[in-house]
């Protein structure tokens, strides 16, 4: 039988999650407002699962990922996503080099630690695979060698809900593969008048370098022994459940509105994303609320609305809500 | 001139046998009467159609019956074929025909009908007049002819109908009282199913009022008092003590104050209990900060392997039996509420 020692395991997350506040706290020094941005993101990377962010333009969203990368000690890559984007161009290539009458491997910009993939529906499939094929597999081959990708790997990839013209939306089985979906919102009033009062005053603040990829490191293995009872482990299987079978859930109103529940990758998503959170809460258990605070952002890209629910302006929060709302909490 | 002789002779054979021909086509009384005095009798028509019902009327003078019993034939079974094509559908009926109040004569009818075209000649039907000494005497009645026509076909402007439709007999009020009763004794049969697993999932008597349901305080209390009175902490585990702990208190909070509590985590619990405060004056922070402590001592226990005390055990059972006593409506609220 599986042995852990809490107190123990508490003390050591103590320790070891302090950087949380530092890395908030140099966040938040660039980043005004957006708390559940910063916290999701350092969710991301502390779960190793790569982050979906959709927003309006102007939301912060690039700053919010390059912000990261600085207080990493890091290497960061953007890459704007456009429709003549080749695969290539992500990857890398082979030249041929007349001086060594050899080709010579050029790596991509996808050979970082931070990707911000910036809207990454104005691509075609093709690159967007390609990315995909890099966040599953965590290496990329080129020519007759593989190349592994260097740790942390983590991609962010925006979307902007409007102009959907001339896009190319993200099919079900790659947006799967993003650990979670982010709806960045817009800030409030008091967040925007020191928005402007900081891009005003001429000096925009940065962020100090806090970290470096060794600690994220250490702490991924520490999420990974955040202890998760059989209790909680039934109630992420019942609330992903509740998403193909509502009707068992006495939710017989959401069938005629589910097209297709999450996948087994949501309820692994999900476990691992309520460590995260109950790292960052500096508890080396997890409760019934780590759970709730990370299944909107890991279940909504998940759940396929039919075209009744379309019709009647249901979105997938809705259903969450109401999952949420009849499963019987631990 | 030979040959000329044996056109004749083959005329005259061949018209031989024509005129026997036509002979044979008509209908010959061949039936002789036996001897004794003979009636005539007459049909209705002379001629009917094909299916048609006529009457065959025969008269014995009352001056020839003078009071003698009348013995008529049987024709049994009925229709009795008198001959091949006709056929009589009612034996010999017996009538009076009295004309200025005395009696004219005896009239006997048989109805008769034919299925095939033809004429026809019926046969002669005997009456025997029984005397009162017993004398006999039978008095035959001569047959008329009957002319059956068919129906003319005119083939010259004949013009097929089309099928007919399936008839449709309305349906009676016997057949939808029947109906009726079927579909009302199958939704009495539903309902009755229904109620006896609604009933027996209830844990309620088959028959008569069930017992009433304990107000959310006294079923909370209970099951309460029964971990306490068991001991049960020191029977189980933590964590199964707690679950059964911290789901007493759920359910109290959903009876009580209509709270989710089922779906609810111990902060959201908390936090709906402190919303319910202003509403309810026997929630009071003390009382729901000692709850709280007892729910984050379950979420340890539950979800954390933490292994409280004995001690710890049996003061969140107390904590939990100071709960809902503190906060059960007392029986005057209770009157106030019905009124």
């Amino acid at each position: 039988m599986e042995t852990v020692n809490i107190k123990e395991l508490n003390e050591r997350i103590q320790r070891e999650s302090a950087f949380v506040d530092i890395m908030t706290l140099e966040m938040s020094k660039v980043i005004v407002g957006q708390k559940q941005l910063v916290e999701n993101l350092l969710i991301g990377l502390l779960a190793n699962g790569h982050i979906l962010l959709e927003g309006v333009p102007g939301l912060a969203k690039t700053l919010a990922i390059r912000t990261l990368a600085s207080v990493v000690d890091a290497k960061f890559s953007r890459i704007q996503f456009t429709p003549d984007l080749l695969p290539a161009d992500l990857l890398g290539t082979l030249i041929y080099s007349q001086r060594t009458e050899e080709f010579h491997v050029k790596k991509g910009p996808l050979f970082a630690n931070f990707i911000l993939a910036d809207e990454i529906n104005r691509s075609p499939a093709k690159v967007q695979s390609a990315l995909l094929e890099a966040m599953q597999e965590r290496q990329i081959t080129i020519g007759e060698h593989t190349f592994p990708l260097p740790e942390p790997f983590l991609v962010l990839a925006t979307q902007n809900p409007i102009e959907q013209e001339g896009t190319y939306p993200l099919p079900e089985a790659q947006v799967d593969r993003f650990m979670l979906k982010v709806i960045v919102d817009y800030p409030k009033k008091e967040e925007e008048k020191l928005i402007i009062r900081m891009n005003n005053s001429g000096e925009f603040p940065t962020a100090a370098q806090v970290l470096k990829p060794a600690d994220i490191r250490k702490a991924r293995e520490v999420v990974r022994e955040v202890y998760m009872d059989e209790k909680i482990e039934r109630y992420i299987v019942d609330l992903v459940y509740a998403t193909r079978k509502p009707e068992d859930y006495h939710l017989p109103d959401l069938k005629s509105l589910i097209a297709y529940g999450a996948s087994p990758r949501a309820s692994i998503s999900l476990a691992i994303a309520s460590k995260a959170y109950a790292f960052i809460r500096r508890r080396g258990y997890v409760i019934p609320e780590d759970v709730r605070a990370v299944a909107y952002e890991v279940l909504r890209h998940r759940i396929g609305l039919t075209y009744e629910a379309e019709a009647e302006n249901i979105i997938t929060e809705n259903i969450i809500t109401s999952i949420i709302n009849a499963v019987e909490v631990p | 001139m030979m040959k000329g002789f044996i056109l004749q002779c083959f005329f005259f054979v061949w018209m031989v046998l024509a005129s026997c021909v036509s002979r044979a086509q008509q209908v010959a009384d061949t039936r002789e009467l036996p001897s004794g005095p003979v009636q005539e009798s007459v049909l209705e028509k002379d001629s009917i159609l094909i299916g048609d019902q006529i009457w065959w009327d025969m008269t014995l003078p009352a001056g020839i019956w003078n009071g003698r019993q009348i013995e008529i034939p049987v024709f049994s079974p009925l229709p009795y074929k008198l001959t091949e094509q006709v056929e009589a559908l009612s034996g010999v009926l017996l009538d009076s025909v009295i004309r200025k109040k005395h009696l004219e004569s005896i009239r006997a009818r048989i109805l008769l009908t034919s299925f095939d075209s033809g004429s026809y000649q019926l046969p002669p039907v005997p009456l025997c007049l029984v005397g009162q000494d017993g004398t006999r005497d039978t008095i035959w009645f001569k047959g008329p002819l009957l002319t059956v026509n068919t129906i003319p076909v005119d083939t010259t402007s004949f013009e097929p109908y089309g099928l007919k439709p399936q008839m449709r007999y309305p349906i009676t009020k016997g057949e939808i009282l029947t109906l009726a009763g079927i579909v009302v004794l199958l939704a009495a049969l539903v309902f009755l199913v229904n109620m006896i697993i609604r009933r027996r999932r209830n844990h309620l008597p088959l028959f008569g009022p069930g017992r009433p349901k304990d107000p959310p305080h006294i079923a909370a209390l209970k099951v309460l008092e029964d971990i306490r009175t068991r001991e049960l902490w020191k029977k189980q585990k933590a964590k199964p003590y707690y679950t059964l702990l911290t789901d007493t208190i759920r359910v109290y909070l959903r009876d009580r104050w209509r709270i989710q509590a089922m779906e609810k985590t111990s902060t959201q619990m908390m936090a709906a209990l402190h919303q319910m405060e202003s509403e309810d004056p026997l929630l009071t922070d003390k009382i729901i900060g000692e709850l709280g402590e007892m729910l984050s001592k379950g979420d340890l226990a539950k979800f954390a392997k933490y292994t409280p005390s004995d001690s710890e055990n049996e003061e969140s059972v107390r904590q939990a039996i100071r709960f809902v006593t503190e906060t059960a409506p007392d029986e005057e609220e209770k009157e106030e509420k019905i009124r």
